[in-house]
């Protein structure tokens, strides 16, 4: 094999890694993007979610697993709805108890901000005290099937990971673009005061925009647990912090921006990571988003709103 | 309602009165000091305008004279908490005597008291080094609650990057406090003598003051165009920078973090030599030096805040276009700001660095940032005294749940609330502190003290200090 071809099977190799290292960014960047875009809150337990997420679907999985003997796929198939839904519980859950009372005593933005931070901090910590320190490894519900092309090789896993990535995004894009509830959505980060007077029950438009963003955080731990077969409670932080940083750098708002972003950001990290030392992938990561933010400084696809006086 | 405060205050001084006099701490002069103070305080209580002005203070300027003057005469003291307790009262009586003279002495006279107080009962060992540390983190945490606040608060901008600058200064100056003073594997010898250490710190601590703000000062370049969420992610990015590339320095211990700053707050000791006297100068050194820090930072945030130069990133805060036609410079103001802002947070870091005596990238994650997030908007945006009481409240908290934690443990296994196999352990307390944090922001959704400061509450307060 000369040099030149391993070269380029290296790449594709970590193109393939970084589609699927996006592809987790992605899912959370877009629960991160839904929220923004109707509440303009940076739900920070948002990461955390996720974490929430990945340890109920091991908890579904194994109860599963051990109550019958069902083959393996069809544990999957319904461990996925009922993580979602369970998920998707939690997400809303934090809306109402701990978003909604702020917004509703017209607190500032920063402040619900804040109290999304402190409830992330007590979804992780509340996960330690309460499941303990060890780290959980998730059953294996499907067989790992590697396909070899060449060098490359791709396992049948990595490919569901960019399929869900690539269907979810669609699938969001529609419900915004298309959809009635979509054009609430819109409408309530257009003008919240006017929704109401319009008929719209904003609560009822924000509810659902938690379901959907913390069902996808859902099937990202999901899909994260059955590709790194490890939990811990931290997991959600980094990862939830860096999804962030992907989706303001894809434009925060914007679906496409947080969905490009993640992207963008799994295949820098993974990129780094395969040509340098691992120690450097954070600080060139980091340095190119810098970069990014400051060539154009509403990110990637997001639009400057011009302010009036 | 009716007000029961003065009863409430008048009993509560003769319980003390009481029980120090039972407890056999109190005699001599100290009783008879006691049973006119409490005296005269109810009488300033129940008096009429007149007493209540000047009879509860001429007793407690009296009494601190008295106080002042035994100490030292024979500086024998039946307790230590008791002189300092009547030294700080003394202090607000003579202030609130004679504080008209001359009133830009007030603060500093009763800061340096309360200094005076702190030293005397840490030298005394009354109290222990465990609590020395929580006042040293009470002093740090105060510098990095106030310096976020001028940002994130008067200037409205979200900076979730704090601990990348408090990373800088902390590095810089341990990095140079231990080549100038100390023995390591990195730097050799001492290039100075130890005996300098005490006059070359706050040298050495403005330097990663310096090398701090200058962080800030590239934080500020792009915060001309960029602003909100972005920008906020630009602060965090930094800080991640600057965490990684300390971890990839592996001259100066890497991710492993870097020590040797313990020798020299130890070589503060021997500041004697210099002068060729032989005694050591045996004090609680890094206490006094949080303490000065402290107070210049609030001071220095006051200032600016209320100067008319200040006053500009006010306006941005509330409209960066107005603020311009308005003939603000905002790129200027931004820049300042966050100089200001990023140079205290070196500070900070460079303080806690020498008060562990070891620092580490790791202490300054993204956790250090959250932490100093956390006290700004628990204080109230734009309240120095907001994010100072927040600062205090959060510390105290921290080390309070320590031992309330286990008393809780126990309880609820006395009373079979939970399975008996299931400990209570101290990572409960991060589920408890920002439960407690969430449940406070739902009771007061702008932080405790909203954008007022204490003196909008406490009105009388501002005779004890002013900063005009």
């Amino acid at each position: 094999m000369p040099w030149g071809g391993a070269l380029l099977a290296s790449i594709l190799q970590n193109t393939l890694n970084a589609l699927q290292w996006g592809s987790f960014y992605s899912l959370i960047a877009l629960g991160y993007c839904l929220v923004y875009g109707v509440l303009l809150l940076i739900n920070f337990a948002h990461g955390d979610v996720y974490m929430v997420g990945a340890y109920i679907a091991f908890f579904v999985a194994t109860f599963l697993l051990a109550s019958g003997g069902l083959p393996g796929w069809v544990v999957l198939a319904v461990t996925v709805p009922i993580t979602m839904v369970l998920t998707a519980a939690v997400g809303v859950t934090l809306e109402r108890v701990a978003y909604r009372p702020l917004r509703r005593k017209g607190a500032h933005r920063l402040y619900v901000v804040v109290t999304a931070l402190m409830c992330g901090i007590i979804l992780e910590n509340g996960n330690l005290a309460l499941l303990g320190a060890a780290s959980r490894a998730f059953p294996e519900l499907v067989t790992t099937t590697v396909f070899s092309l060449g060098d490359v090789k791709l396992t049948n896993l990595k490919v569901a990971v960019i399929v869900v990535a690539i269907g979810s995004f669609l699938i969001l894009e529609t419900i915004v673009s298309r959809t009635k509830i979509g054009m609430a959505m819109r409408a309530l980060s257009y003008d919240r005061f006017a929704l109401p007077l319009m008929g719209i029950p904003p609560d009822t438009v924000i509810v659902f925009t938690f379901v959907l963003g913390s069902s996808f955080a859902a099937l990202a731990g999901l899909l994260f647990a059955m590709s790194y077969p490890v939990l811990d409670p931290y997991m959600g932080a980094m990862v939830g912090w860096k999804a962030f940083i992907a989706a303001v750098v894809g434009g925060i708002g914007e679906i496409r921006g947080a969905f490009a972003g993640g992207f963008l950001l799994g295949f820098v990290e993974i990129m780094v990571a395969a040509f340098l030392p691992s120690t450097f992938r954070d600080l060139i990561a980091f340095t190119i988003l810098l970069f990014i933010l400051w060539m154009k400084p509403t990110g990637l696809f997001g639009v400057a709103r011009f302010q009036k006086i | 309602m009716k007000n029961y405060t003065k009863p409430i205050l008048a009993a509560g001084l003769w319980a003390m009165i009481a029980w120090l006099f039972l407890s056999g701490r109190a005699d001599g002069y100290w009783l008879v000091a006691l049973i006119l103070w409490g005296g005269g305080a109810t009488f300033a209580f129940y008096g009429g305008e007149r007493a209540r002005e000047y009879g509860f203070w001429v007793v407690l300027g009296t009494l601190s004279v008295g106080a002042w003057w035994l100490f030292f005469q024979d500086r024998r003291m039946d307790s230590d908490w008791i002189l300092c307790i009547h030294l700080l009262l003394g202090a607000m009586g003579l202030v609130r005597l004679f504080g008209r003279a001359a009133p830009a002495w007030n603060a500093p006279f009763l800061l340096a008291v309360l200094l005076f107080c702190l030293v005397w009962l840490s030298y005394q060992e009354s109290i222990n080094v465990y609590f020395q540390s929580v006042l040293m983190f009470t002093g740090i945490n105060i510098i990095m609650a106030t310096s976020l606040n001028l940002v994130n608060g008067y200037m409205g901008e979200f900076n979730c990057g704090h601990a990348g600058p408090m990373a800088v200064g902390a590095y810089v100056s341990s990095l140079m406090t231990v080549a100038l003073f100390g023995k390591s594997q990195v730097f050799g010898d001492p290039s100075l003598s130890p005996a300098l250490a005490l006059f070359g710190f706050p040298f050495c601590l403005l330097v990663g003051m310096a090398a701090a703000a200058f962080i800030g000062f590239l934080i500020s370049i792009p915060s001309f165009k960029t602003r909100g969420d972005y920008l906020a992610i630009i602060t965090i990015a930094v800080s991640y920078i600057i965490k990684s590339t300390i971890e990839n320095m592996n001259v100066i211990g890497g991710a492993r973090g870097f020590m040797g700053m313990g020798q020299v707050t130890q070589a503060m000791d021997k500041a004697p030599q210099v002068f060729g006297l032989k005694t050591s100068w045996d004090l609680p050194w890094m206490m006094i030096w949080v303490f000065l820090g402290t107070v210049f930072s609030v001071w220095l945030l006051r200032r600016f805040v209320t100067s008319t130069y200040g006053k500009g990133i006010i306006a941005i805060c509330q409209d960066e276009i107005a603020a311009e036609i308005m003939s603000v410079n905002t790129n200027r103001m931004k820049i300042a700001a966050f100089m200001l802002s990023s140079g205290l947070a070196g500070l900070a870091g460079g303080l806690l660095a020498h008060a562990i005596g070891y620092v580490n990238p790791s202490t300054f994650n993204i956790l250090k940032s959250t932490e100093a997030l956390l006290m700004v908007y628990l204080g109230g945006m734009g309240s120095l005294s907001g994010s100072v009481i927040a600062a205090v409240l959060f510390t105290v908290l921290v080390d309070a749940l320590r031992f309330i934690i286990p008393i809780l443990n126990s309880a609820l296994h006395w009373a079979h609330l939970i399975p008996s196999s299931y400990e209570v352990s101290q990572v409960w307390k991060w589920v408890l502190i920002p439960l407690l944090l969430v449940v406070i922001m739902r009771w007061r959704p702008e932080g405790l003290m909203g954008n007022r400061e204490l003196t909008d509450y406490f009105p009388g307060l501002r005779d004890y200090f002013r900063f005009k």
